[in-house]
């Protein structure tokens, strides 16, 4: 009983989890002697072993052997949701990243059943731990990103994004499919939205008093995706969520809630960062106002 | 609202809900029907709960697709003001609309399943069981099943989400789809043609039919799946069911699936008509209302229960 207790102390203290350490202490040059280990303890099919050789041969000449996992991780990251094994940057030869991918699989497949059956499923762990520190590396690195893309997405349709009113619904439906405002090849989301909308809240200055001005908006607005962007407080006035552009209707005539396109309508555009907004219309009645981006009435205006 | 684990052996199980807003105690009824399937063994298991409603209420809010259903029905229904029912409308109507017209809510979800399923892999490793090793079962139910196809074909096929089930060794022990409306999702999308965005990013509408996930390399294919199990009821037409009948234009049918179609009768423990006179009988003698309940075809915990031995042998296999 005490003997079989010590057995599973010991197997215990060397199977260990991938932390964070572990992952730095572990290198290409370990994967590489582990896959090594695995091949010569345990009896794997001709044309595996011969495959496996030809890899680890890759590897052992990359230049890359003293890269610890989470190195190894980040230089040979593949593309979001690209099908092939190539990283995007191209500075790390494709045949040392197939090399590493393909190693990997056989770690989890043909060597680690001919590794098991030849000595057992501990001991298989622990000569291949390295290459899982390596695919915890590589996991860390995906859910990081992963995270990133939510966020993305959260800051163009979460609770602090700019509604939408039912036309610019339509609107948005109809041209997400185009190339920077439905999701790019990548899954992240397009920072763009069309904007179509009433504001009857600009504020200006004429005849020695303050007047409303109402306005149709027509235009773009742009996301700001970065991690420094869309926070609060000044940060975020300075660094806001979105920025939009467009041309801008007034009627005739200033005061609130008017049909911007009643007699000579007034032409000219507007800007916004973040929430505050900019006018300007031109004609004999030209004027420079400024609004806050809200609805007054859910999917209206 | 990734969930992360502790394991407390080399087992662990995701559910992951239908339609409806689904939060921290919604599954709880659930997971403690899944327990009870795995009696003693339930200890031997992590247990997930992937959480994405928030996902489908940003666009939700965002549209105000509540108030557009609640200015439609006072327009349509003599001004009736309920702006609660109009929000639970919106919510369930939402659920179904979002992954069908909208390209990001798509992508939304999908990414907050793949994150959950990255993290549970993770959580694997550190508790010393590396991926190839670990047995992971999905439970799904109704709108779950079909996100749940289109992640795992998804994993299967992009490398940089690290979850190949040949390259990554991922595989999951079972996935358990409990009332699947791909075929009929399949369906609706080659009725709607191009209203639907960019129908080809989705599996389930893919030429060539509805197929198991898996990873294809050197001609041979691994599927995400040792055992991939489809169930529905013979009452329930989400699973393509419609009164005891097959809808072959709704049932989800996947070549390599273990198919189970339950027996179903809408009144709880009334198959026959002699149940019925049995049961109006004792009413009488006991001069009582006769009880009868109706039994929701769809429910999940229905087919949970329905199925606690199968359930117990596939997790524990």
């Amino acid at each position: 009983m005490a003997h079989r207790l010590i057995h599973l102390l010991i197997v215990v203290a060397l199977v260990q989890p991938a932390t964070a350490a572990a992952q730095e202490a572990v290198t290409l040059r370990d994967i590489v002697a582990a896959m090594e280990e695995a091949r010569t303890r345990s009896k794997l099919a001709r044309e595996i072993d011969a495959e496996l050789v030809a890899h680890l041969d890759v590897l052992r000449t990359s230049g890359m052997l003293d890269h610890t996992a989470p190195a190894l991780a980040e230089a040979t990251r593949i593309p979001r949701m690209s099908a092939i094994a190539r990283t995007a940057s191209g500075t790390v030869p494709q045949k040392v990243v197939v090399a590493l991918y393909e190693v990997k699989g056989l770690r989890n497949n043909e060597v680690r059943d001919a590794l098991e059956a030849a000595t057992s499923v501990e001991e298989a762990r622990r000569v291949l731990a390295p290459v899982t520190a390596f695919q915890s590396a590589q996991l860390d690195l995906s859910i990081e990103d992963s995270e990133r893309v939510l966020r993305m997405y959260e800051r163009k349709f979460g609770p602090a994004s700019a509604r939408l009113n039912g036309i610019e619904v339509l609107l948005n439906y109809t041209i997400q499919r185009l190339p920077g405002f439905g999701p790019n090849a990548a899954s992240e989301p397009g920072p763009l939205e069309v904007i179509a909308s009433y504001s009857p809240t600009y504020v200006t200055y004429a005849g020695g008093e303050p007047r409303m001005v109402s306005l149709s908006e027509f235009g773009l607005r742009h996301y700001f995706f970065g991690d420094r962007w869309g926070g609060s407080g000044l940060g975020g006035v300075i660094r806001p969520a979105y920025m939009t552009l467009g041309l801008a209707v007034a009627s005739e005539d200033d005061g609130a809630l008017r049909w911007p396109w009643r007699g000579e309508a007034r032409l000219g555009g507007f800007v916004s960062w973040g929430q505050v907004k900019v006018a300007y219309v031109a004609g004999d009645n030209q004027r420079l106002m400024v609004s806050r981006q809200f609805q007054i009435v859910p999917w209206a205006f | 609202m990734t969930m992360t684990h502790d394991w407390p052996g080399e087992r662990a199980i995701l559910l992951v809900h239908g339609i409806g807003d689904a939060g921290p105690d919604d599954y709880t009824d659930l997971v403690d029907a899944v327990e009870k399937a795995l009696g003693a063994r339930a200890q031997e298991f992590a247990i997930y709960e992937l959480y994405y409603n928030f996902i489908n209420n940003w666009f939700k809010d965002k549209t105000a697709l509540a108030t557009q259903l609640q200015q439609a029905r006072m327009l349509f229904s003599s001004g009736v003001n309920d702006p609660e029912l109009s929000e639970t409308i919106a919510e369930y109507a939402g659920d179904v609309l979002w992954p069908v017209l909208s390209r990001s809510a798509r992508a939304a979800v999908r990414e907050a399943y793949l994150l959950q399923l990255k993290q549970i892999v993770r959580d694997g490793i550190s508790a010393g069981i590396d991926p190839a090793s670990q047995k992971i079962t999905i439970i799904a139910h109704s709108l779950g099943c079909f996100y749940t196809y289109e992640v795992l074909h998804t994993a299967a096929t992009r490398p940089s989400h690290t979850l190949q089930p040949y390259t990554d060794g991922v595989r999951f022990d079972n996935v358990i789809l409990m009332a699947p409306p791909i075929q009929l999702i399949r369906r609706v999308g080659e009725t709607l043609g191009a209203v639907i965005p960019n129908r080809n990013e989705l599996a389930a509408c893919a030429e060539g039919g509805l197929q198991l996930p898996g990873q294809l390399r050197k001609g041979k294919m691994t599927l995400s799946a040792r055992n991939w199990v489809s169930m529905t009821g013979e009452l329930d037409p989400v699973g393509g069911y419609f009164f005891h009948r097959r809808a072959s234009w709704a049932y989800t049918d996947i070549a390599g699936q273990v198919s189970i179609v339950d027996p179903q009768s809408l009144l709880a423990g009334i198959t026959s008509k002699a149940d019925l006179v049995n049961v109006l009988r004792s009413s009488l003698s006991e001069k009582k209302k006769p009880v009868l309940t109706i039994d929701n075809p769809h429910s999940w915990l229905g087919y949970v229960t329905r199925h606690e031995q199968e359930l117990l042998q596939w997790l524990t296999a």
